[in-house]
């Protein structure tokens, strides 16, 4: 098996280290999840210029190759919340 | 619990840390851009104060380093702008200077930041797979050779290629006024750091310079579009295939179940005979024996 780690036994300072930096890190993840959620009604406008391109110029297939989507073949909203960050 | 979903974040407002890690010295400073808050693997922008020293030695887990900015002087060797490093663990590197500053990412892939003075190689160092290369000067921009593919105007530099795991690390680019129109999810990770430039995507809005992303799999992203042009670095853990869709609205999970549902349709036998209900399909491979997995159904249910 491919060699990635060697293995050690963590330093205090180390674990330490780790545990000041998670919840710094869930301090910038619960702001991105704020900052998506204030984009939303931009977002709603973003989607509704997609679904005219795709309609118009096409959707990316693959490469350069692109296909109409008609109408009947578009998706409508599920009742549940916009989610972007998981 | 691993590495959250950090998409996107900008760090180039934000400000740098001392590293106080054993072992790194005076004069380096860090910004975490994403963090496994089990194993303390992680993703840094990293800058080195001019005059800033380090003597031989190795880490203990594998690791990237990108220059952004600035050089490093490697023993002998000049690391220029562009320069690309991946260390396997337990590889030494000769003393590490820095008489003019840097700024650089650097990727510890399965721990935390660490450094062990020695100017020999750990026991187990694999030094054979080392690469160091100029990503900017040593090689040329390629289409990206996946099937299917991203749209005609986005280029790819290969770094690092894992021939057992189709993970890589690589550079990519937008040419001016690239579009994209498709939706698209992995079944990998996939993380990006904007080197320069500006790009966009209908989930997350404009990723200007030093915007980055650690997005884990069969999360949405795109359409995507570049006024002026982007250029960036780009890393996944496995083989990356893009499922390409135009549903805005689709779950991680109903993403994973389209890429099963493909699955089957593209590779059916092997999906087949990996999901046998008999509990004794044993993947292993005759090329990398080593590389076994043992799995049984019932260590699943």
């Amino acid at each position: 098996m491919a060699k990635n780690l060697i293995e050690y036994e963590k330093s205090a300072e180390a674990k330490k280290w780790i545990n000041d930096e998670s919840a710094e890190q869930e301090k910038r993840y619960q702001q991105i999840v704020k900052d998506m959620d204030d984009l939303s009604d931009e977002r709603d406008v973003w989607v509704e210029k997609f679904f005219e391109r795709i309609q118009t110029r096409g959707f990316n297939v693959h490469y350069d190759n692109r296909r109409q989507i008609p109408d009947d073949e578009l998706p409508t909203r599920p009742d549940r919340p916009f989610k972007v960050v998981f | 619990m691993g590495r959250p979903h950090i998409e996107p974040y900008v760090e180039t407002d934000v400000p740098f840390r001392r590293m106080t890690l054993p072992g790194f010295g005076k004069g380096m400073h860090y910004k975490v851009l994403s963090l496994d808050s089990d194993t303390g693997a992680c993703s840094l922008v990293v800058k080195f104060e001019s005059g800033y020293s380090l003597p031989p030695g190795m880490s203990y887990t594998e690791m990237e380093l990108y220059v952004a900015e600035g050089s490093l002087q490697v023993g002998d060797k000049t690391f220029e702008t562009g320069h690309y490093v991946w260390l396997p663990p337990g590889v030494s590197l000769p003393a590490i200077s820095s008489p003019n500053g840097a700024r650089c990412l650097m990727f510890y892939n399965y721990g935390e930041p660490s450094f062990v003075e020695s100017d020999e190689d750990h026991p187990r160092a694999e030094r054979h797979k080392m690469v160091s290369v100029n990503a900017l000067e040593d090689i040329v921009w390629g289409p990206a050779n996946v099937s299917p593919s991203v749209a005609p105007g986005c280029f790819v530099k290969v770094l690092k290629f894992d021939p057992l795991t189709h993970g890589f690390t690589f550079m990519y680019c937008m040419t001016p006024n690239f579009w994209q129109d498709n939706i698209s999810y992995h079944d990998c990770m996939e993380e990006g750091y904007h080197v320069w430039g500006t790009s966009w995507m209908m989930q997350f809005g404009y990723l200007p310079t030093g915007g980055y992303f650690w997005r884990p799999p069969w999360i949405n992203h795109g359409a995507f579009q570049s006024t002026y042009g982007c250029i960036a670095i780009g890393r996944t853990d496995s083989q990356l295939h893009n499922y390409f869709h135009f549903n805005p609205w689709t779950t991680p999970e109903e993403n994973q179940e389209r890429a099963a549902a493909q699955l089957y349709r593209q590779k059916r036998n092997l999906y087949e005979w990996v999901r046998a209900q008999d509990g004794h399909n044993h993947p292993h491979d005759f090329e990398h024996p080593h590389y076994h997995e043992h799995v049984h159904h019932d260590d699943h249910d």
